[in-house]
């Protein structure tokens, strides 16, 4: 009888980068969401973006008021409605997660954090694309009125959660800090929204989500920013799953990093005690060993 | 596509594509770098002390930043490194006095 011995399967962290790429870099496969969940929807992200510019630009007719101009609306509420409800309340939910102790994980907390920094990203371009419509329909490119205020305000606190994500913690530490953050700065989402209903604004009123829930626009203006609404969101989607992947890494990295550090530090120390033992056995010098102090 | 507003229009697209282009850019940049990162950190198999140097550049603590340079060096050298493997083996933290010939 004959036994043959199991094969030997190399360590993950020794495999090639890609197929037929022998002297490229190891690396580790990306937690999180499977790749081709990821690669799908960034597809179709990239799809409904091109149909979005292509019908905003170039299909949809000017509006009777704001002529050509209206074409920006076909980003500028889209990226708004990403940055506000989907990537702050996203990051509301997660911090409340990880605040309750029942569902207490570190997933809610890097959860937050991902949806914090993408979200920051499209709070800065609705100021932005705002101020490109603002400037020649008002005449100025900022002027500091309720909506655009609460707006600015709302980027300002959650690029301090993000300054508070950096500061050197103990992780749990650092992620009820940050959830409490997330949530104060969530307080201002409600108030950017009605504050086009609480004080007299520049800003026009609710076109799509109206209180009598009665669309303001319509024909093909509905349509293509109805689909720039889910050409955003999914661009949202892709981005968040990259940036939770990017937060698992960076956290696994952080601790393998450390325990390799560890490990180097007790073979040195082994190294040298098995030196130190050598060499006062074999030449006897007791300045080497400290026993000359 | 024509109007007074082009421009405003033409940069707002710009602007706003472009920087979600770039950060997409950067988001799988960075899973790249931090996925070989964490290849290169993943801990070795017991007895590969010397394998696992291999992959220092990924770690804090540097080559020749600690007394292991005394474990290879002649005589003068040995006697500035005990100093860091005598204080490892007493105190037990590496950061001792120095024990050497200017004593």
């Amino acid at each position: 009888m004959t036994t043959t011995a199991p094969p030997t399967s190399p360590p993950a962290a020794a495999g090639p980068a890609g197929p037929g790429l022998p002297g490229a870099p190891p690396t580790v496969k990306p937690p999180g969401p499977r790749p081709i969940v990821v690669r799908s929807i960034g597809v179709a992200a990239v799809v409904t973006i091109g149909f979005t510019v292509w019908l905003g630009l170039w299909v949809t007719p000017p509006d009777i008021h704001q002529k050509t101009l209206v074409r920006l609306l076909y980003l500028h509420p889209p990226v708004a409605w990403v940055a506000l409800y989907l990537a702050f309340g996203l990051a509301a939910l997660a911090s409340l997660a990880y605040l309750w102790r029942r569902t207490r994980s570190l997933f809610w907390d890097r959860l937050a954090a991902a949806a914090v920094e993408v979200g920051v990203v499209f709070n800065a371009l609705t100021l932005v694309t705002g101020s490109l419509w603002g400037r020649p329909t008002w005449g100025v490119w900022w002027t500091w009125t309720a909506r655009l205020t609460s707006t600015a305000l709302l980027l300002v606190l959650f690029l301090g959660y993000l300054a508070l994500r950096r500061v050197p913690a103990d992780p749990e530490v650092r992620a009820r800090r940050c959830a409490v953050a997330a949530l104060v700065a969530f307080v201002d989402v409600p108030i950017v929204h009605f504050s086009v209903q609480w004080w007299q604004t520049l800003h026009q009123g609710a076109s799509i989500l109206t209180p009598t829930h009665s669309f303001k626009v319509h024909g093909s203006m509905l349509w293509t920013m109805l689909l720039g609404f889910i050409a955003m969101t999914l661009v949202f989607v892709w981005m968040l799953m990259v940036r939770y992947q990017v937060e698992v890494l960076k956290d696994r990295v952080g601790d393998e990093e450390l325990e390799v550090s560890l490990a180097e530090r007790r073979a040195e120390g082994d190294t040298a005690l098995t030196g130190d033992t050598a060499l006062t056995g074999t030449a006897g010098d007791t300045t080497l060993t400290g026993g000359g102090r | 596509m024509n109007g007074a507003g082009t421009g405003y229009i033409v940069a707002g697209y710009t602007i706003c594509l472009g920087v979600l282009f770039l950060y997409a850019v950067s988001l799988v940049l960075r899973r790249r770098r931090l996925a070989r990162s964490a290849a290169l950190a993943e801990p070795r198999p017991p007895g590969s002390a010397a394998g696992s140097h291999a992959g220092s550049d990924a770690s804090p603590v540097g080559p020749g930043t600690g007394p292991v340079t005394a474990a290879a060096g002649t005589l003068p050298p040995v006697v500035g490194g005990t100093a860091g493997l005598a204080g490892l083996g007493g105190p037990g933290n590496g950061t001792g006095p120095a024990v050497s010939g200017d004593r």
